[in-house]
């Protein structure tokens, strides 16, 4: 008979910790290390041939004070979270509850309202993305059906976000999914109870629907709002590679790689990294902290 | 009123119908302007093909500088295969130690991975570069594959932990009196129970190791390790011509592995995916 | 118990470690950068920018180099010109950059850098430059090195669709007329062609070296190291774009973003929309090739001191500092410039060849297209014997800077800023650059 060697309750370090090892080692190599490291070159002047120079705050200065495009980026991004992630959810929510009627035929609907998601961050479909919305593209050929002469929407430094926008909203798919086993989950009976006092349809969303479904919905801003920060290859293949037209196409990810890749200057790209940090950090404990009034956890408990 | 019911149920399924075409639109015209002569392409809105041409898979395949598109997605694969079992191997490793051991700092460990699942890739990106550069790893995929092997898709770790925490701890138990450790629970009793969610972290991982432009356009720079997303991106010289329709065949291509993934292991993804959002 | 754990820590590390070597070999090649095998083989990796025409040339050219020097074996890349420094500079800085690639006008911050092989240890024994200008030849020294050897030269030039011309039913323009000439003819144009016609596209960023030089002034003043020229100087010309784009005859800021000038698949002067632009006169082929209009090349509108326009180099080769066969490096130079089968396959699509022998050699060839483009840069030559004018080089930090100036202009163009405030704020943003890159 085999000798028990660990204590089932109690401490188990040495085997929880060999378990742990690669994560630990990633966590201190890959990730910890480099965000000090990170912090470090934030205040360098460095260009990967030379060694680093000591430069103190002065990429931070020159951030908030003399850089045009700094401002105008954040600001590109703040917009394009704050009107993709809400449309996309809302769509999200909307088809869900269309579908949620028990339709026949569910699960296609379900897949081919997933697809785009499933498509939608390789490069390919920016390529198609970016023809469709050509000054002479199918977007505009449709849009004069109905007698409207689009805008050159690529070209325009006041449209082009919009596009991308439209490529993001594209991809509710997989917000749908979530929402849709959330609303699988609420108990038929609320709806059934709330008919017999007789509510009408508005006031059953806002009464059952949507605090039931809050913590998905919580999930879901969370995940989405962290993911649209760091939009990337949709603001690269749909522009000129370089932010343009006038920095229309400029997201805060893309603004990083060029001062870091491009115009080698890597530690001006750790100052805006770390500026992205925070910023996100305080918006994600935002969120977490206005969770308390509007999440809900079933069984009458508010809060977390 | 069985008629009224009935046409309203019609124009539900319609406007569904309807609207789901509208959004595949854009991947039907990639996938069939892939077969129309490239002057066609821009030039006609419909999207069936007058006339219909294998032309350009053919020339695609051909990529860039002598290298085929069978290499870059020969290329592709190897880094997404390589990336899954790293993920799924280590992030369940991770999953087991935080959910079923008890061990001291367990709450410190457990809130620093919850806080790097929401962390951006910006703050490590350079350093990471430049650690990469000093171990001359740059032209290789490991810094594609190495963090899938030290578990820094931190999500899958959370997804997994949830999961296993729906695991009945009666079946640990029964297994230590038979006098197994620790180790052989994981590999005995967990682990066969957690293959839905190994699926499920096999499948995201792949497409998203798949998709993964940014680091693979960073990282790769020598056309025979080029990955299919670079190819393709080499083939949109915005400068230039570009052969669209040999861009396009490629790109559908690009698109198939990814959708036979999701086609044949559908019920693991949808349900993977709600399960996240739930708990 | 804790040997299935070990076991399976070791297995998944055993994986790794073969995964690894599958791709160890080529990480190991990367640190190499190139190989030499047991029989003297050389491998060298050559990067270049230009769209599928100009690679197809160029590896027919690599191959009959490939044919005469057996023992060599040329790796090509080529990038679209838009990615292509970005691509050639993170090599750079993680030490794994191409043996020999193509450089510009922006030579200037690779020898700054450091990172360019010097050649004057080669000349004269694989490295032949007697057929080549002495200006060709010593465009290439920087800092006393030879870094940079000039591999096709070329003049900038009004390039004129001449159909639309005649359309319009407007004479073609003088040789000698001035930039207010020019505006009023964008002008004429435009009106008599009517709607989605323009006279000309917006080259305020392109054209500001020649406009700078044409009052004295320049972008860089390579001799002394700083910049050429004050706000004032530069403040002009975007005025005058302004008023001309007010007045009507230039390319929408729409157009100019969705048909740029040099894209040879968008090109309204291509499409037949536009009239006139700034060209190097070594792209005239490839325009006209693609388009049944004539075109032609008219010198630039003359200014206080001239023209502004130098025959000089349009790009040419350089060596990576660390590479690991700088002799084969050299040999392949020397090829690209003097060998007559080279000229002929690699024609004029880089420039005019940079040595008389196969300027006259292709000369002999011409067809009528480069027959103007002939007949344009001897011109150009013989004007700059009166009318001299500095050549160009890009200032450094030049990528930082190009993309600065194609802001301005956009902020000007979609009504942003007013042209004083675009201009002071485009040129503190230059001094900053060009300070952070010294």
């Amino acid at each position: 008979m085999r000798k028990l060697s660990k204590p089932l309750y109690g401490q188990q370090n040495m085997t929880a910790y060999l378990f742990l090892l690669p994560w630990l080692i990633g966590l201190f190599c890959l990730t910890l290390g480099p965000m000090v490291a990170s912090l470090y070159l934030s205040m360098t002047k460095f260009n990967l041939l030379s060694s680093p120079t000591w430069t103190g705050l002065s990429n931070y200065v020159q951030i908030f004070t003399e850089d045009d495009t700094f401002r105008r980026s954040l600001g590109l991004t703040f917009y394009y979270v704050f009107l993709s992630v809400p449309l996309r959810l809302a769509f999200a929510l909307l088809v869900a509850m269309a579908l949620n009627k028990g339709i026949r035929g569910l699960g296609l609907y379900r897949t081919v309202y997933y697809i785009p998601s499933l498509l939608g961050g390789s490069v390919a479909i920016a390529i198609v993305w970016r023809q469709i919305f050509e000054g002479n593209g199918l977007v505009n050929q449709f849009l004069s059906w109905f007698g409207i002469t689009g805008p050159a929407w690529i070209a325009h430094p006041d449209y082009v976000v919009y596009t991308i926008v439209t490529l993001s909203v594209w991809q509710f798919g997989s917000a749908m999914v979530i929402f849709l086993a959330g609303l699988k989950q609420i108990p038929a009976d609320l709806y059934e109870a709330s008919d017999v006092d007789g509510a009408g349809k508005v006031r059953q969303f806002f009464g059952i629907t949507l605090p039931m479904l809050s913590p998905v919905i919580f999930f879901n801003l969370i995940m989405s709002m962290i993911h649209s920060f760091q939009a990337f290859t949709p603001a690269y293949v749909i522009g000129d590679g370089r932010g343009g037209p006038l920095d229309a196409t400029m997201f805060y990810t893309l603004y990083l790689y060029l001062k870091g890749f491009s115009f080698f200057d890597m530690g001006y790209a750790s100052a805006l990294a770390w500026i992205m940090l925070v910023i996100i950090g305080v918006f994600t404990a935002i969120v977490f902290l206005t969770s308390k009034f509007w999440v809900f956890y079933g069984d009458n408990q508010e809060g977390r | 009123m069985p008629l009224k019911r009935r046409l309203v149920q019609a124009g539900r399924h319609a406007a569904i119908i309807l609207f789901g075409l509208l959004m595949l639109y854009p991947v039907l015209w990639l996938i069939l302007s892939s077969f129309k002569p490239n002057h066609l392409i821009f030039t006609t809105s419909s999207l069936i093909p007058t006339s219909f041409t294998l032309d350009h898979f053919v020339n695609g395949w051909k990529g860039l500088q002598g290298v085929s598109f069978g290499r870059f997605f020969g290329n592709s694969a190897l880094i997404s295969v390589m990336s899954v079992l790293g993920n799924v191997i280590s992030c369940s490793l991770a999953a087991y130690a935080f959910s079923r051991l008890k061990f001291k700092f367990k709450g410190l460990w457990f809130s620093i991975m919850l806080v790097t699942i929401m962390l951006p890739y910006h703050v490590t990106l350079v350093p990471q570069y430049i650690l990469y550069n000093e171990l001359h790893w740059i032209n290789t995929y490991f810094p594609l594959i190495l963090p899938k092997w030290l578990a820094q898709d931190s999500f899958f770790i959370l997804l997994m932990v949830q999961f296993i925490r729906g695991i009945p701890r009666e079946l640990d138990e029964s297994a230590t009196i038979d006098g197994c450790g620790q180790s052989q629970i994981f590999f005995r009793i967990v682990v066969p129970l957690l293959v839905p969610a190994l699926i499920t972290t096999a499948i995201f991982t792949f497409i998203w190791s798949w998709d993964d432009f940014f680091s693979q356009m960073i990282y790769l720079s020598k056309i025979d390790l080029f990955t299919v997303q670079l190819g393709i991106r080499s083939l949109f010289d915005p400068s230039g011509q570009s052969d669209w329709g040999a861009l396009l065949a490629m790109s559908t291509l690009s698109l198939l592995p990814v959708t036979i993934i999701f086609l044949v292991f559908q019920r693991y993804f949808l349900e993977g995916i709600a399960t996240t959002g739930l708990k | 118990m804790f040997k299935r754990l070990i076991i399976t820590v070791i297995a998944s590390l055993l994986l790794l470690v073969t995964a690894c070597s599958g791709t160890d070999h080529t990480g190991a090649d990367e640190q190499k950068g190139t190989e030499t095998t047991k029989d003297g083989q050389v491998e060298l990796r050559m990067m270049w920018w230009g769209d599928q025409k100009r690679a197809d040339i160029t590896n027919e050219a690599l191959k009959v180099f490939q044919e005469k020097h057996p023992n060599i074996k040329i790796v090509g890349e080529f990038a679209p010109s838009s990615g292509y420094f970005d691509k050639l500079n993170t090599q750079l800085a993680s030490g794994t950059a191409p043996d020999i690639f193509f450089l510009g006008g922006n030579v200037v911050d690779y020898a700054k850098k450091d990172v360019l092989l010097n050649l004057d240890p080669y000349v004269g024994s694989e490295l032949n430059l007697d057929g080549m200008d002495a200006t060709m030849v010593e465009y290439g020294r920087l800092d006393g090195k030879l870094q940079h050897i000039s591999a096709g030269a070329n003049a900038r030039g009004i390039v004129v669709n001449q159909a639309l011309f005649d359309q319009a039913g407007i004479p073609l323009p003088a040789s000698d007329w001035t930039w207010e000439d020019y505006a009023a003819i964008s002008k004429e144009l435009s009106d008599k062609l009517g709607k989605g016609f323009y006279g000309t596209y917006n080259f305020t960023v392109d054209g500001m070296d020649i406009f700078l030089k044409q009052r004295g002034k320049q972008l860089y003043d390579m001799k002394n190291g700083t910049l050429g020229f004050a706000k004032e100087d530069i403040l002009e010309w975007f005025i005058y774009w302004e008023q001309a784009s007010k007045s009507g005859g230039v390319v929408t800021p729409e157009l100019q973003v969705s048909n740029p000038p040099d894209d040879t698949s968008k090109s309204l002067l291509i499409t037949g929309k536009a009239a006139m632009s700034l060209l190097p006169s070594n792209q005239l082929a490839a325009f006209q090739s693609l388009t049944e209009d004539k075109l032609i090349l008219l010198p630039v509108p003359r200014g206080p001191k001239g023209t502004g326009v130098v025959f000089e180099s349009s790009q040419g080769l350089s060596g990576y500092a660390n590479t690991k066969h700088a002799k084969e490096v050299a040999i392949l130079m020397d090829f690209w410039i003097n060998d007559p089968d080279a000229a002929k396959i690699l024609g004029n699509d880089r420039g005019v060849p940079v040595t008389e022998a196969n300027r006259n050699l292709l000369q002999q060839e011409a067809g009528p297209v480069e027959e103007i483009v002939y007949n344009y840069t001897s011109f150009v030559s013989e004007a700059t014997k009166t009318e001299p004018f500095d050549v160009s080089y890009n200032p450094p930090g030049f990528a930082e800077f190009s993309k600065l100036a194609q802001t301005t202009n956009q902020e000007i163009g979609f009504g942003r800023k007013s042209v004083e405030q675009a201009v002071t704020d485009f040129y503190n943003g230059t001094v900053r650059i060009f300070e952070s890159n010294q």
